[in-house]
């Protein structure tokens, strides 16, 4: 059966919008004796943007933009899923917008991003065409731009029913929390930033629309004879270092036992909430003149060895600076990091758009839905049962070109094996 | 990281040359043999493929039939090539979302004289059907084999004189069809003055009388799952395609070409027949180990209904779809304009109409300029499919992709006319940003298919499935006609050569 499912903090008005104080979507999917079809989630509803409270983003007038590889998407800054009965959190996705950057345009050709994605998330993958068609619409005070866009996310993506009744999850609460207007928004200008520090994003007639399963009555009571159950699920853990020296250094204490791989995207860190820029970008690491900060060499570590590649990816910069182009093996992990490379089929990454930057206006000018660059490295590829990293440190080295004051913000994605563990004491998500 | 967006079955492979691509496209029935699944064999058994050129027993300009030798496994991918004759030096084209499969407007699988699957309204189904092709694959693959050739390009703009630095050459307002040829100033002007054209390959241009084909499985979909016994079949298997009658509907002219009268070219009219051999006693050995065989499919339904452009507007609408006392698994609805010069046009009739956009690009913002929508739900056994009619129009797209578990690769543009990146350069002289109304000519607006899958597992009761529907904004060039098609689950039964089939 399908269900419509609207906020549960919904406002008087029913607009939904940052800046209005309303930074948080709540929906609740109540406790029932029946499942939820993950991959069936979809957010869905009305998106406009303003350039004030009063006043729209009008076409020739103005240089407001967004993200035109994440559309909607550059608005979720964290998805949390928590069970409804007890509160507890199955996954929660920190940097959610800034995950989706590098996730969609590995898995999705720009075919992918000029049609369905374009439909669904308005995601349409050339700057202007997205500006004019969905920031500057010219139905934004009426009708708006209409999307329905599902949630990637290990627990919904995972394929399986999830059981929602009582003696299992005991229903879900999903809460989408909002992105800073100053973070979705950037002008495409150079120097009128102060023009939209008023603009803002609104959201209206939400709702998550879904399909629940309802199992036979003999399933149903075997299912609730069990006197517990596990689910397993891939999830993402998030996290943010930077640095700003030429010999770049990321260590963290991951804390998780089944690591699958490891995977960042980088923007200078002054760039992050900032009008001036796309703070969503994923850039090649930039000096603050917007020349490239060359990467002549990569390795990663687990508790000090270099793991899972025992030797050092030296890059194509390192013998000849004046190559532009993002050495391959940097990619290919990278792209291998957020999914099996030998199972993406489809994707956005390529040379138009993995180039090094060389300019000012850093990624506002890239064609083919922007930069696309990150580093990364997968762990497991063959067994699928990830690496454990719950007592040693994983750690990127590099040697970069960041010869100027220019601190580098790494948001770092690590993609782990999850299970939920639910019985009369409650549960529990075994990391 | 398996968090796709999209379903997972490969879009590539939706006519599935390469046989490996059809495992996982669907679950195969249980009960249908090894022998017959569309499917590898995990065997080093030889296998034989003798390929037979049919011509058709009967042929008009209106109808064909071809019949097969009861031998062999019928490979599911047997092609039927067919054309139409010039008629005139003058271009014309197929459209490029039926591509050849615009000819036929009913196809039927027989064997003796039962039917075991007819499809009414062919050439409308498959424009929605052909909605599930990525764009690669069309422009790759379809356009030379069907005809099909929905793709998309951005149309960059010269480099000299845009916003965005020097040599800046990456900045796009909108985007176009593409077919791997280059848009041409078809005026003759400046190039600033010029209307770019996309034109179709010369190959495929009608007045060089091109032949096409279409995969057996894609006019009878029952055979993407299962392959024809035909050596333990007793019964004379045919099958039989009647050709559109309508003369416009046949195929295109471009701008500033008269329409002309289309004859099928029935010397070109051929059933490519493979037929798949194993060791005789495997074969035997088979066919007295499975004296019975049950198949379970799917047959379409179709039916239609007037939509008036001004008193149907507004107003919610209730029509009964039929399929009472049936299973029925997915309900396809379109909306088609009826004009007697469809062929004036990009699409012809063979499309789907969205409510209207009332703007264009780089208009200010103001209450006079919004979409037209179009609210809809379904209503079965007393209970309605969605709690809440749905008006959303990126919603009802999920709804669609839900159904076929795959996605539209189609652009916002032409599913719903809503934004205003869709490119004013023309295809064969066709604006391509206009066709939100059943006069226009484009492409806008021109694929909004919607489909239900009817997920409750219930059978139909007796007062059947009523389609509720209200269009707000419809536009007033021409009324229409609204197609629909039922997905009916369907039993098969081949017992000791001879057939007999049912609807559940």
């Amino acid at each position: 059966m399908n269900v419509e499912i609207v906020p549960s903090n919904v406002t008087a008005n029913g607009s939904i919008s940052f800046k209005d104080g309303n930074p948080v979507i709540q929906f609740i999917i109540g406790e029932q004796d029946r499942m939820l079809l993950g991959q069936s989630v979809r957010f869905t509803g009305k998106f406009r943007t303003l350039l004030t409270s009063a006043s729209s983003s009008t076409s020739g007038t103005s240089n407001l933009a967004m993200s035109e590889k994440l559309g909607v998407y550059s608005t979720i800054d964290t998805l949390t899923i928590k069970s409804q009965r007890t509160g507890q959190t199955l996954e929660s996705i920190r940097h959610y917008n800034r995950f989706l950057s590098s996730y969609l345009p590995a898995i999705n050709s720009l075919d992918d991003n000029m049609t369905h994605l374009y439909e669904s998330a308005l995601i349409l993958p050339s700057y202007e065409a997205q500006t004019q068609s969905v920031v500057n619409i010219p139905s934004s005070s009426s009708t708006q731009n209409h999307f329905c866009m599902n949630l990637p996310c290990g627990l919904l993506s995972g394929g399986n029913p999830i059981p929602l009744m009582a003696e299992a999850v005991g229903g879900l609460l999903i809460e989408l929390h909002l992105s800073p207007d100053s973070q979705v928004f950037h002008t495409m200008a150079d120097g009128d930033s102060g023009s939209y520090s008023e603009s803002l994003y609104e959201f209206s007639d939400v709702s998550l629309v879904a399909e629940l399963a309802e199992p036979e009555p003999d399933m149903l009571r075997q299912m609730k004879s069990q006197p517990s159950g596990t689910y397993e699920y891939n999830s993402l853990s998030s996290y943010y270092q930077t640095i700003n020296s030429a010999n770049g250094i990321i260590n963290f204490q991951l804390g998780l036992s089944r690591v699958l791989g490891v995977f960042a995207n980088i923007i200078p860190a002054s760039h992050i909430n900032n009008l001036l820029y796309d703070g969503l970008a994923t850039l090649y690491p930039t000096n603050n003149d917007g020349t490239s900060a060359d990467i002549k060499e990569l390795f990663f570590t687990r508790n000090g060895s270099k793991f899972p590649i025992d030797f050092n990816i030296n890059t194509l910069q390192q013998t000849d600076a004046k190559n532009k182009v993002v050495d391959s093996q940097i990619i290919y992990n990278y792209m291998n990091a957020i999914s099996k490379f030998a199972d993406i089929t489809r994707t956005t990454i390529g040379p138009v758009n993995s180039r090094l930057s060389d300019s000012v206006r850093f990624d506002k000018d890239f064609a083919d839905g922007g930069c696309a660059f990150g580093v990364g490295v997968a762990f497991d590829n063959i067994s699928d049962q990830g690496v454990d990293f719950r007592n040693v440190n994983f750690g990127i080295n590099m040697s970069l070109d960041l010869t100027t004051d220019s601190p580098q913000a790494f948001f770092v994605f690590v993609h782990s094996k999850n299970t939920l563990v639910f019985g009369p004491q409650g549960m529990q998500v075994v990391q | 990281m398996d968090m796709s967006n999209a379903p997972k079955e490969d879009p590539d492979n939706f006519d599935g040359e390469v046989q490996e691509t059809m495992v996982e496209r669907q679950a195969v029935p249980p009960n249908v043999p090894n022998l017959l699944r569309v499917s590898p064999m995990d065997t080093t058994t030889s296998t034989d493929v003798e390929t037979s050129i049919l011509d058709p027993v009967v042929k008009s300009d209106t109808f064909c039939r071809f019949v097969f030798l009861n031998k062999g496994i019928l490979h599911s991918h047997s092609k039927i090539t067919l054309g139409l004759t010039a008629p005139d030096a003058n271009t014309r084209f197929f459209s490029p979302n039926v591509g050849i499969h615009q000819l036929v407007s009913r196809c039927a699988l027989k064997v003796g004289t039962k039917t075991l699957q007819e499809i009414d309204g062919y050439n409308f189904l498959s424009a929605y059907k052909s909605l599930f092709i990525s764009n690669e694959h069309q422009k790759e693959r379809e356009q030379v084999q069907s005809g099909r050739s929905v793709a998309h390009e951005f149309r960059y703009d010269n480099s000299d004189d845009i916003n965005g630095g020097v040599g800046n050459d990456t900045q796009s307002f909108f985007y176009g069809l593409s077919n791997g040829r280059e848009y041409r100033d078809h005026t003759g002007a400046s190039f600033t003055a010029m209307t770019p054209d996309l034109e179709v390959h010369q190959w495929a241009d009608i007045k060089n009388t091109p032949v096409f084909q279409i995969a057996l499985s894609e006019l009878f979909p029952m055979l993407k799952q299962t392959q024809l016994p035909l050596y333990m079949m007793q019964e004379q298997v045919s099958v039989e395609l009647h050709f559109d009658p309508v003369n416009v509907n046949r195929a295109q002219a471009p701008s500033g070409t008269a329409t002309a009268t289309y004859a099928i070219n029935q010397d070109e009219l051929k059933l490519i027949a493979d037929y798949i051999y194993y060791p005789q006693e495997m074969m035997t050995a088979y066919a007295n180990a499975n004296q019975t065989i049950t198949l379970n499919h799917f047959d379409y339904r179709h039916s239609k209904v007037s939509v008036s452009s001004t008193t149907d507007d507004g107003q919610t609408r209730i029509r009964n779809l039929g399929g009472a006392g049936r299973i029925v698994t997915k309900v396809i609805t379109g909306l088609q304009p009826d004009l007697a010069t469809s062929d004036l046009q990009v699409t012809n009739k063979f499309c789907s109409i969205s409510p209207e956009a009332k703007y264009s690009f780089g208009e200010a913002p103001a209450a006079t300029k919004f979409n037209g929508s179009l609210t809809v739900n379904l209503k079965y056994n007393d209970r309605f499919l969605y709690p809440v009619d749905v008006t959303n129009p990126a919603r009802q797209f999920h709804n669609t992709a839900q159904a076929e578990g795959m996605v539209p690769f189609v652009t916002r543009e032409e599913f719903c006319a809503e934004g205003t990146a869709l490119t004013g350069d023309e295809f064969m002289g066709y604006a391509q940003n206009s066709g939100d109304d059943a006069d226009e000519v484009g492409v806008n607006g021109r694929f909004n298919w919607l489909s239900y899958r009817l997920n409750r597992n219930e059978r139909v009761n007796t007062r059947g499935i009523e389609y509720f529907y209200k269009y707000d904004g419809l536009g007033n060039g021409g009324n229409f006609t609204q197609r629909s098609w039922l997905e009916l689950a369907k039993l098969t039964t081949i017992s000791n050569g001879f057939a007999t089939t049912t609807l559940l």
